[in-house]
């Protein structure tokens, strides 16, 4: 599943980019995360609670940021599993100044599997447009809240 | 309540009252003390190494008794089979292991790895959670083509391409067809992948009594005696220890017509546990890992002259059996090649197969089983040729019917059909339909730009499955008739009805045959303890094979009666008839005796004729002669919405003759069911795997199912030409509908189209596939 978007944050471009790989204001601000820890070289530890339709459930795994020029872009790489599948995805985010604040824009690939693959497959890109819009909407909240 | 004739009868379904109160018992109404739930986990890649299993953590959950990984069983538990493996008709087949756990590898999502028992359900699907298996996914394969692809990822690596059978038939010149031919008319045509979706999912309950070394498998199972058989050799068991019950079974279509893992797996447990396991299914497993349909697709080339006359059919066609087979996989799509030639005259056929393994499921036989994919191919193609030759589709099925001079009749695949009269069914269809006030409307809606769209299936199909010489696993049936010392009937079946009604049907058979009233007779099956040896449920046969059985069976005990009534009336048993329900010397209704007070004297033993065995009980094993070939003309009538592409169905037009008819409120019962089940396959049903591999219909959100205000009422009529395989010229009617009506409607819903150019779908014709092509032209 392609997964593209573009997100504004009430904030600098450097400011915004501290923001997005700031482990805590992340493990705040992603829905239903659980714990975001930093356990090596851009290589974070991550539990979240998620689900569509009927299948809810708990994943592990982890979060890999490489390429990270700050403060323009960065790669990130999600690979979790839990009982009720695995997600795996990439994908690019990129910062651009947009007045006196940020434009983020983000394009990646995801593959699903296991339980949550066989259920409401028409919903997981509307799930997903979901998530990504109440995670960049809580950093924006936290940029203006910290302004 | 007495009735002087019950065949023939509207009787409503004796096994219904339990069943609409809730008193029914399913296996999971089985409840039996210290009763383990097990819970199973299943792979979430299509195509995976497995590098290791930890269940230490489940293990140490408090209330899990075991956790079992297919290295523990892998010794102890033989492989799942499969009764059509044989060379000779399969050129080139490669039969793999099929482990009831997985080991090293799994091959697609839903493969059952690691059983967990414990003491509620709960806690034994907590405890999946906590297992942590270490995956190396590999790619997967989701199509035959993908599978026969260079460079394919091999699924099983005994062997070095993807390739499961092949399967071959061929009749007649088709080289001097084509020759010959005017034409050729050509088209792909694809049969989707279907879920069976019975209202029950499958279930066991094992149960180990160590001090008789027996084990009691109760199973949603159309076979539990094929099923004893199987298990006994996976496990290593005694087959005389080891028994089978079918408890209620809410629906089959086919799927449950096999033999699972779960079935071994819980009876092993139940053994080395020495306490009962019980396992339900829940829907998502059922969607993953309880057998599918069809999937086929292949190309069909008709040589056809200018007038609409057939002269041969080529159809090379591929199967995606999924990674493993079951118990019939292989031998589905032979019923397809067998009856390629549908109802018409032409005789040069052939059809090549060639089967791929890929990374699902495997299918297997799915109400129709092989016969929806030959008529669906024929009955569109039909349509094709009429669209290519610019003439009347009824024209060209007019041109081209078996007479009903021409039975028994031979086809170009060499078999035998039984009887038939394929245009009575028709001209009394078209009458009910009023056709040509039908096609006046459709030309004057298609002014307004609204379309309407009239379908034709002008089906055969075969069923009443055996005789056993062309079967896989036998093709005959058994039956015991028993009639106690106070006059009640006990018939046992080896059939195991889950929804076809003979409790009903096979009871107004022996109350007219036996003289006495339907309510004393009782009709056991499904349990292989009580039961002999039978065959089960399926193809359409419990009827045609199984009540033929019976019927032979009560014939006997109905000789016995009168001789010892003819002993006690001091007459001769040829002087001897039964009138209301009383057996008596013909003309002295007074005197006669009941069937009771006859099984007494049997039973008593003392005033029996010289020579009699005492007792009265008798059993029949019935060994078919041929299949039955059930016909018939269903005509769909629908409208394509122009701004939405819905499409509704406005009429449905069905004209079955499945024999004569025991039971007409049941046969319209199945009829019902079987065309909402083949509508279900024209416009709403299909199971899609993605590009890796994964199931994204395995949900009732992903995968529609038709519902009951998708269907307008259905106009129902019969004719009654009997079978001759069998002494009550029944045929059977539990697959008819389905076979029938997916042709109706695709043929309707494309003639609804017509002014758009459209010469084919592929199904299911789902509204935004039809808008895009209302769309385009």
């Amino acid at each position: 599943m392609k997964l593209t978007g573009k997100h504004t944050i009430g904030a600098t471009v450097e400011r915004a980019f501290e923001l997005l790989i700031d482990p805590e204001v992340l493990a705040r601000c992603m829905p239903g995360c659980d714990k975001l820890e930093h356990r090596a070289d851009g290589v974070y530890d991550m539990a979240v609670s998620a689900g569509i339709g009927p299948v809810r459930g708990k994943y592990t795994g982890s979060v890999t940021l490489s390429d990270i020029q700050p403060p323009e872009r960065y790669t990130m790489v999600v690979d979790i599993k839990g009982t009720t599948g695995f997600v795996k995805g990439q994908g690019v985010v990129e910062l651009a100044p947009e007045g006196e604040n940020t434009q983020i824009s983000f394009e990646g690939d995801v593959q699903i599997g296991g339980p949550i693959a066989a259920v409401g497959q028409r919903m997981h890109a509307g799930a997903a447009r979901l998530m990504t819009r109440q995670l960049f909407g809580a950093i924006d909240a936290e940029a203006r809240a910290s302004a | 309540m007495p009735i002087s004739k019950s065949v023939g009868a509207r009787i409503k379904r004796r096994e219904d009252p339990r069943m609409i109160q809730g008193l029914a018992h399913y296996v999971d109404d089985i409840q039996l003390p210290n009763l383990l739930h097990v819970a199973i986990l299943r792979s979430p890649y299509a195509h995976a190494r497995i590098n290791g299993i930890n269940t230490d953590a489940a293990q140490n959950l408090s209330g899990v008794k075991s956790v079992v990984t297919g290295d523990d069983v892998k010794d102890v538990i033989g492989g799942i089979p499969c009764a059509a493996t044989d060379p000779e008709g399969f050129p080139g087949i490669k039969v793999p292991h099929h482990p009831v756990l997985a080991t090293g590898k799994v091959r697609f999502v839903g493969e059952p790895i690691v059983a967990v028992a414990a003491t509620d359900a709960y806690i034994a699907q907590d405890a999946l959670d906590l297992i942590e298996v270490d995956y190396e996914p590999l790619d997967a394969i989701n199509s035959a083509d993908a599978a026969f692809a260079d460079g394919a990822p091999i699924i099983h690596e005994d062997w070095d391409d993807n390739m499961a059978f092949t399967w071959s038939i061929a009749g007649g010149d088709v080289d001097a067809a084509f020759a010959e031919a005017d034409q050729v008319v050509s088209q792909r045509i694809d049969h989707q992948r279907l879920v069976p979706n019975p209202m029950e999912t499958r279930g066991v309950v094992a149960q180990y009594l160590p001090g008789k070394d027996q084990l009691n498998l109760w199973s949603s199972t159309q076979i539990p005696h094929l099923l004893r058989t199987q298990i006994s050799v996976m496990l290593g068991m005694a087959e005389n220890h080891v028994r089978v019950i079918a408890p209620e079974v809410g629906g089959g279509f086919g799927c449950k017509l096999n033999v699972y893992a779960e079935e071994a797996l819980l009876g092993h447990m139940a053994k080395y546990l020495v306490q009962p396991v019980k396992w339900i299914e829940g829907r998502r497993e059922n969607f993953l890992h309880t057998i599918h349909g069809r999937d086929q697709t292949g190309d069909v080339e008709l040589a056809v002259k200018n007038d609409g006359t057939i002269l041969g059919l080529k159809y090379t066609v591929s199967a995606d059996v999924g990674a493993y087979y079951q118990l019939l996989t292989p031998a589905i799509p032979t019923l397809t090649g067998l009856m390629l030639c549908g109802s018409y005259t032409f005789k040069n056929v052939q059809m090549n197969l060639t089967a791929a393994f890929t990374n699902k499921m495997a299918t297997d036989a799915y109400r129709g089983a092989g016969r929806p994919e030959a008529t669906y191919l024929i009955e569109r193609m039909i349509d094709v040729v009429a669209h290519d030759l610019d003439l009347d589709p009824l024209e060209v099925r007019r041109k081209n019917f078996i007479g009903k001079d021409a039975f028994p009749y031979e086809t170009g695949t060499a078999v035998a059909y039984d009887s038939g009269d394929y245009t009575a069914a028709l001209d009394k269809a078209l009458k009910m339909a009023d056709y040509e006030a039908l096609r006046e409307q459709q030309a004057k809606l298609r002014e307004e730009g609204r379309y309407l769209g009239i379908g034709f299936s002008t089906y055969v199909e075969i069923c009443g499955m055996g005789p056993s010489a062309a079967m896989p696993a036998g093709g005959w049936e058994s039956s015991t008739v028993r009639v106690d010392p106070t006059g009640k009937v006990t018939v046992l079946t080896g059939v195991s009805p889950h929804g076809q009604g003979q409790e009903t049907t096979f009871a107004q058979l022996i109350a007219d045959g036996l003289g006495v009233d339907i309510d004393d007779i009782r009709i056991i099956h499904g349990d292989t303890d009580t039961v002999q040896y039978g065959i089960g449920t399926f193809g359409s046969r419990a009827t045609a094979v199984g009540g033929t059985a019976m019927v032979h069976a009560m014939g006997k005990v109905k000789d016995k009666v009168i001789n010892i009534a003819a002993h006690l009336l001091e007459s001769n048993p040829q002087d001897i008839v039964v009138e209301d329900n009383k057996y008596c010397v013909q003309g002295a209704p007074e005197s006669g005796l009941t069937l009771g007070e006859i099984a007494m004297v049997a039973h008593v033993g003392v005033q029996l004729p010289e020579g009699t065995e005492p007792g009265l009980a008798e059993s029949h094993f019935f060994e078919p002669p041929n299949f039955t070939y059930p016909f018939g003309t269903h005509i769909a009538v629908v409208e394509v919405d122009a701004d939405t592409g819905e499409v509704e169905i406005q009429r449905y037009i069905a004209v079955d003759d499945c024999g004569n008819i025991i039971n007409p409120l049941i046969v319209e019962g199945q009829v019902h069911g079987g065309i909402a089940q083949g509508v279900g396959q024209a416009l709403y049903e299909e199971a899609i795997y993605d590009e890796s591999g994964q199931m994204i219909t395995g949900s009732f959100m992903d995968y529609a199912l038709p519902k009951a205000h998708n269907f307008p009422r259905f106009e129902l009529a019969n004719t009654v030409t009997p079978s001759p395989v069998n002494p009550m010229g029944v045929k059977g009617v539990g697959e008819a509908g389905t076979i029938g009506s997916t042709p109706a409607i695709a043929n309707a819903v494309i003639d609804a189209l017509k002014p758009f150019g459209v010469r084919h779908i592929d199904l299911p014709l789902r509204p935004e596939k039809l808008w895009k092509l209302m769309q385009e032209t």
